[in-house]
């Protein structure tokens, strides 16, 4: 089995004034080449899970590990995050120069070719205040991505793109894998990313109900589905 | 490297901005063309060349700007993820605050510089003597890091457009007006007020710049820099405005 990029360890997350942690004993390995779908219900951890493992917050205890160069990690947080007084171009621009400072030369094709990928050429010098919704959330997953990073962290990217939208997203994530870059992504779209992505964790309460390869977790199911949501639901309910 | 990166990116923002920004360039001037000018005819028996003492309260009153443009920089940088970014992606809190002194450095000499180009119109060519300007220039920067530093440490605190607006709003005039920047002030509890505004010391500096003033003002912009570090250290990532 190859290292893994991101090994987290039974990490837990308390927030002050609220009885149960977020996260509570999680563990999660991706590999090169996974797409690994975090699925849970509204407050079950996924995005909490997200912020430890981008390092946008610190664990109450346990061990996030990222064992790549940080410049090859993409991030999209679940919240929408763009400079509104930047354009679309210099948006995805900063992320790539941030995370790669030498990347000035080279960060123009990188743009274009993740705008082109994601529909966006038509938007590159428009300011991000001037876009719709989906337009905003592109920005964000092209910021993420370009300059095709070793590992994606997607909080929902998929949260306000319309179904076109979703469907270019997830054959960009398809053309990565085959690369060989690695994602670990939760979304809401539960019965088309089945098809796009290798393995799933389903979480609950802040614990990982189970961590299976796609084709065994819905095997899971007592009939055929392609829903990654009506396996969920069946194992919440045998955990109760 | 990033510093310079981030620096590039927040001159990109006041270009697509520029009818906002506007108004930090705006502001000054019409504080001098008007306020001063008006001030002068009264004042200039008291305060001797009116031009030098003047364009020594203007250099102050941009310091204190800077400070409150920067904690709005930080604070949109905060909520838009931008604080985040850089420093997810490998950069350090005090390499950003570098990149904000040097954007806010470089307004500063570009306003410095618009200031002079309408003194010459205002005072009809009376200006300072070169050495007085350069020096004026030089102890303005350390006064902005140091102002700089404060808002930026505010700006890692503020988490809402009110708050920021609220904070603007009761500081500017009162610690513009309350010291001595456009005209002495002499007696009454205003002088006991002034007794308490940095300006008020920081104006008297660039009056009258000596050695021991200099360390001062030193001791102020690392001061300025160490409360942004440490607060910004501790300030969430991503701010909870939306």
């Amino acid at each position: 089995m190859p290292e893994a990029i991101v090994a987290a360890d039974n990490l837990v997350k308390k927030f002050p004034k609220r009885d149960r942690p977020a996260l509570d004993g999680v563990s999660v390995e991706v590999c090169p080449g996974d797409v690994v779908a975090v699925v849970g219900h509204n407050g079950a951890g996924k995005s909490t899970l997200f912020d430890l493992i981008g390092g946008l917050s610190r664990p109450t205890s346990g061990l996030v590990t990222i064992n790549i160069d940080r410049a090859e990690v993409g991030w999209c947080p679940q919240r929408e995050i763009v400079d509104w007084s930047l354009t679309v171009r210099q948006n995805i621009s900063l992320g790539l120069e941030l995370r790669r400072p030498g990347a000035r030369r080279t960060a123009r094709a990188a743009v274009d070719a993740v705008a082109e990928a994601l529909g966006l050429s038509a938007h590159l010098d428009k300011t991000a205040e001037t876009l719709s919704g989906g337009e905003l959330r592109r920005t964000q997953i092209g910021r993420a991505m370009a300059g095709s990073p070793e590992l994606m962290i997607l909080d929902e990217p998929t949260t306000g793109l319309d179904p076109e939208g979703i469907e270019v997203v997830f054959a960009y994530l398809d053309e990565r894998r085959k690369q060989g870059a690695a994602a670990i992504i939760s979304t809401h779209e539960t019965s088309r990313f089945s098809r796009h992505c290798t393995r799933v964790i389903a979480i609950s309460d802040g614990r990982v109900l189970t961590d299976l390869p796609v084709g065994d977790y819905l095997a899971l199911a007592p009939h055929r589905t392609e829903d990654l949501w009506d396996v969920y639901e069946q194992l919440k309910e045998g955990s109760r | 490297m990033r510093p310079f990166i981030l620096t590039r990116y927040h001159f990109a923002s006041l270009w697509n901005w520029r009818t906002s920004y506007l108004a930090r360039f705006i502001e000054p001037v019409a504080y001098l063309l008007f306020l001063s000018t008006g001030l002068r005819a009264s004042l200039e028996s008291r305060t001797g060349p009116y031009s030098e003492f003047v364009l020594a309260g203007m250099v102050c009153l941009l310091a204190f700007r800077a400070a409150t443009a920067s904690m709005s920089d930080v604070a949109n940088d905060r909520k838009w993820g931008v604080f985040a970014m850089y420093t997810l992606q490998g950069g350090s809190t005090p390499g950003y605050i570098a990149s904000i002194l040097m954007f806010a450095c470089t307004v500063f000499l570009g306003q410095f510089i618009l200031l002079l180009l309408c003194s010459l119109l205002a005072f009809s060519g009376a200006l300072p003597r070169p050495d007085v300007l350069l020096t004026q220039a030089a102890v303005g920067l350390l006064l902005v890091v140091g102002w700089c530093g404060f808002g930026v440490a505010l700006g890692g605190r503020v988490d809402s457009y009110a708050t920021r607006d609220f904070v603007v709003t009761i500081t500017s005039l009162p610690v513009i007006l309350a010291a001595p920047l456009f005209y002495p002030i002499e007696g009454g509890w205003l002088q006991t007020v002034a007794a308490f505004n940095p300006l008020t010391y920081q104006v008297h500096a660039l009056r009258s710049p000596t050695g021991p003033w200099l360390v001062t003002l030193v001791v102020w912009a690392i001061a300025g820099i160490a409360v942004a570090v440490f607060s910004l250290r501790r300030a969430e990532r991503l701010s909870r405005e939306r």
